[in-house]
């Protein structure tokens, strides 16, 4: 089969799970798909960072990840604690597994990062699903203004890509193909409030899509360089066709810190 | 869960409380908990149209509550506006009238004139009454009835010694809706907080701690299930039922 026709295939199985547990009324659902789909991603995260420590290493690193993601999701108001409770806590599993010494600071800074990176920032889209008024139209426009993103950007920078954006770590991304992105991405939330989601206004449109298509590209940039400072192509080889799972969510994650962030905090 | 409509209460008045709550409970602004209480209005007015009950008053916004920090009242109303608005074509296909209790006057023009323009619209509908209480009082509602009957006192059409409950009824905002029969007051506070006080005279009351984002179709389910449980003795004895049943 080819890789195109997997990549669809892959999707056709695993949208129509998404798209139920989102409209699903109750949010524990989509709550636990976030969480397992972290737990995932922090594995994938490990193997491909720490792949040096020891197993008990990567283990608490999952393990503290997804434990911050569901401490966050069942008891937001004490984020600051959780946050620093996971921080303390994985520095200290890195200090008692000393290993190879000179390595030592970047295993503490990967571990660290790793934890808040798919701890945190999967719980913002479990919690914007759950809390905020019409929490599965603000999921979808997440979803959707990535995807715009990532797909309007692939198209222009085929066919108007001249300016590179950033070949030290995407040799593909172009300038050009950015604000094709952008321009999709906004399409996509516009067709959204003019059809199906008309509590999304016009100005969300446009505060959602416009740091989006910055933070997508941005997320998708920090995801590579993670796996090229280890020299992999691939996060994982989970979804047939879109290689790994953070390869899918990486632009995801960032675009949902700033929904959620938008939608809850500033609107 | 069915419910026959002889055993459902013919007005549900609801104190929406929690909202601020809610959101704090969660690190959020308050205005998210009125965004999710707005939610919350269109599915509990959804379920009671659903069940059948001829009646219900929600205490959407107290006179007292123009004492809040000016943003809050701003989106309260905001919200308001885009509950008519959006509300609309909901309430006149399910044959729903919609009528306001209150100081309606106080309320800025871009809510007053939907507002008014759908309880016109809607005056016709008769399948169930939703009522708002907007800068309602009752207190000041009580005062507003007592300056009326005073007026028709003082014009000579009635004699002070003449004035009956059901003058004083009549002279409500409320006249026109059925009897109050249950109150529901929601996030664990158990007062009236100056709602409904005429009308609540023989209500029966429902306290619950849920906050009233999360108050759903299942928890006024809940309300009218112990309403149903109360009304069954409701001023006989355990005995008369029995003999009766």
């Amino acid at each position: 089969m080819s890789n195109l026709a997997l990549r669809v295939l892959t999707a056709v199985v695993a949208l129509p799970l998404v798209g139920a547990l989102v409209a699903w009324r109750e949010p524990l659902g989509f709550g636990v798909l976030v969480l397992v789909v972290a737990a995932l991603a922090l594995t994938e995260y490990a193997g491909l960072t720490l792949a040096a420590a020891s197993r008990r290493l990567r283990a608490c690193v999952v393990a503290v990840g997804v434990g911050l993601a569901a401490a966050l999701y069942l008891r937001p108001e004490l984020s600051l604690v959780w946050v620093l409770a996971a921080l303390v806590a994985v520095s200290t599993v890195v200090l008692l597994e000393p290993g190879d010494l000179p390595a030592a600071g970047a295993r503490l800074g990967l571990a660290g990062f790793g934890v808040v990176y798919l701890g945190v920032l999967p719980a913002s889209l479990a919690l914007l699903h759950r809390d905020a008024a019409h929490g599965a139209v603000w999921v979808c426009a997440a979803i959707a203004v990535t995807f715009g993103n990532d797909t309007g950007a692939y198209f222009a920078g085929r066919a108007l890509g001249r300016h590179k954006l950033y070949p030290a770590i995407s040799p593909a991304k172009t300038v050009e193909g950015a604000v094709g992105g952008l321009a999709a991405g906004l399409a996509i939330l516009l067709a959204g409030h003019a059809t199906i989601a008309p509590t999304m206004t016009i100005a969300d449109c446009l505060f959602i899509a416009g740091p989006a298509a910055v933070l997508g590209p941005v997320g998708d940039l920090v995801e590579s360089m993670l796996k090229r400072s280890v020299g992999a192509k691939d996060s994982g080889k989970l979804l047939p066709g879109h290689g790994g799972m953070l390869d899918r969510i990486d632009a995801l994650l960032f675009v949902s810190a700033w929904v959620y962030v938008y939608v809850l905090h500033l609107r | 869960m069915l419910f026959d409509p002889n055993q459902l209460p013919r007005h549900v008045a609801i104190i929406m409380d929690g909202n601020g709550r809610w959101a704090q409970r969660r690190g959020l602004p308050r205005v998210e908990g009125h965004r999710r209480g707005a939610v919350a209005v269109r599915d509990v007015v959804r379920a009671a149209r659903e069940i059948g009950l001829p009646a219900i008053t929600l205490y959407a916004f107290s006179a007292q509550n123009w004492e809040r920090p000016p943003e809050e009242i701003a989106t309260l109303m905001q919200l308001l506006r885009d509950y008519v608005i959006d509300e609309r074509a909901e309430i006149m296909e399910n044959d729903i009238r919609l009528v306001a209790i209150g100081d309606l006057d106080r309320l800025p023009d871009f809510v007053k004139v939907p507002l008014d323009a759908l309880m016109v619209e809607s005056s016709g509908n008769r399948a169930m009454t939703l009522c708002l209480a907007l800068s309602y009082g009752g207190r000041e509602s009580l005062v507003a009835a007592a300056q009326k009957l005073a007026g028709e006192v003082a014009r000579g059409v009635l004699e002070p010694g003449d004035i009956t409950e059901q003058h004083l009824a009549g002279a409500l905002q409320t006249n026109g809706l059925p009897q109050l029969d249950l109150l529901v007051r929601t996030s664990g506070e158990e007062r009236l907080s100056n709602f409904l006080l005429w009308e609540a005279a023989y209500a029966e009351l429902y306290f619950t701690d849920t906050y009233w984002p999360d108050f759903g179709k299942a928890e006024l389910y809940g309300a009218l299930e112990s309403f149903r449980g109360r009304e069954r003795r409701f001023g006989r004895t355990r005995e008369q039922i029995r003999s009766a049943g």
